[in-house]
């Protein structure tokens, strides 16, 4: 499916522009991730069929602040930024485990990722059953990914306060 | 965080956009008019549907649509190392090395035992050697499951003890099976489905497919056991993930009951012990 990107651009630009803002609180930032967000939706152009562009944009723009924050290192201002930094630099397990098909899987079953996943739950406050719904997963399944995650966090928060 | 239930921005973005639904706009409408103290919304526009309308006017004067569509076809097509790098698919940061290694591992567990490692003699009882459903014998689908440690992997036999933290890679053969289905209950009764990923995906498989589940799972603190349950069926039919997940999570003793599945149905299980 061919992406009209000015089209997409005035319709969900703003949208991912408010979402880069609201994660990365950095203007400069904040655009080149729009930017990065479109680049993906062009990579992902045949997803757009199977779900709402909103919802596809808001994930994909999400991922990619993410990716930025870990790759930064920002500074800690509220408990919101300092929860975020922690999603975006813990270790997921997914990491450390290699499967021989794990690439024609990921193409084929569009995994979101779980920091992502976290982000929707712990950041902007949905429950578990509207994230499965947003992502498509089982609430089993959200749940499943999130576990290692809070014990992370969990365990980070134990060290903070030490 | 969510302790005001605020609704969350995206279904409020979605909203301004006319990206909802009629049932799911209704129900945001109603949570937004109830963050406001209103009846209904339309009685007075949301304030955060004013500011949503406002900062599109301004986003888009100060960045305007033709040329950023311009800066990112640009930025598509040449492929900029910053991108590859800020975007990376999870793969893609796996050494090659790596991932040789993981598939040579695969292949030293190789061939599955024909004993039926997955039976289990702890878990054994005579009413589980009894159940029809219960299968120990050659030739059929088998569960594989290797716990990571700093000195590698360690294939896990059923009585084999772990603890909260460890992180189990899960591997089937498929066999003869064309339906199939992983499933594990712990000590507190908590269900988790492995395979597929989500309730509503086909449990369809190849038979004779080797597979390794992508994403390790972390055991938590759930007190004695950790149960995984490899269903499967040699019919075109889908199995019913969310009955037998019912019905697992109905066993009365979780550790050691047999499970009682319609006909079509074989299972075998292994129990890793806290």
């Amino acid at each position: 499916m061919a992406v009209d990107v000015e089209s997409y651009y005035t319709q969900f630009g703003p949208m991912v522009l408010r979402r880069c803002r609201h994660l990365l609180k950095d203007e400069e930032s904040a655009v080149d991730a729009l930017q990065d967000t479109f680049v993906q939706l062009l990579r992902y152009a045949e997803r757009l069929n199977d779900e709402a562009p909103s919802s596809l944009l808001y994930r994909i723009a999400t991922n990619v602040c993410l990716n930025k924050l870990r790759s930064a290192g920002r500074k800690k201002e509220d408990a919101d930024t300092d929860l975020l930094h922690k999603i975006a630099c813990a270790e997921m397990p997914e990491e450390r485990f290699i499967a021989a098909n794990l690439m024609n899987k990921l193409f084929a079953k569009h995994r979101e990722s779980t920091r992502t996943i976290a982000v929707l739950h712990l950041l902007d406050g949905m429950t578990l059953q509207e994230v499965a719904e947003e992502v498509g997963m089982s609430v089993s399944g959200v749940r499943k990914r999130l576990r290692p995650l809070k014990s992370q966090l969990a365990e980070l928060q134990r060290s903070n306060l030490e | 965080m969510t302790e005001d239930k605020r609704t969350p921005d995206l279904w409020v973005e979605q909203l301004a956009a006319g990206q909802l639904n009629a049932e799911k706009e209704a129900m945001v409408r109603k949570r937004l008019a109830a963050e406001n103290g209103l009846e209904r919304l339309d009685e007075r526009l949301d304030e955060r549907l004013d500011d949503i309308a406002r900062s599109n006017e301004a986003i888009l004067q100060e960045y305007p649509a033709r040329q950023m569509a311009a800066l990112i076809r640009s930025r598509s097509e040449a492929r900029l190392p910053k991108m590859g790098m800020s975007f990376r698919p999870i793969w893609y940061i796996i050494p090659a090395s790596a991932v040789a290694a993981a598939a040579a591992l695969f292949f030293i567990t190789a061939p599955f035992h024909q004993s039926g490692v997955s039976t289990g003699t702890s878990a054994q009882s005579a009413k589980q050697l009894s159940d029809n459903n219960y299968i120990g014998i050659k030739g059929t689908p088998q569960l594989r499951i290797h716990k990571q440690t700093q000195n590698g992997n360690i294939s896990i036999k059923s009585g084999d003890k772990a603890a909260p933290g460890d992180v189990l890679q899960l591997k089937f053969n498929a066999s003869t099976a064309k339906q199939l289905m992983i499933v594990s209950v712990d000590g507190r009764g908590a269900v988790t489905l492995h395979y597929p990923e989500a309730e509503n995906e086909s449990t369809r498989v190849t038979p004779g497919a080797k597979t390794s589940l992508p994403f390790g799972y972390e055991l938590d603190d759930a007190p004695r056991f950790e149960r995984f349950f490899l269903i499967w069926s040699e019919t075109d039919q889908d199995i019913d993930i969310k009955k037998v997940m019912k019905q697992v999570k109905a066993l009365p003793n979780a550790e050691h009951d047999a499970l009682h599945l319609n006909s079509s149905l074989k299972y075998k299980d292994v129990t890793v012990k806290k």
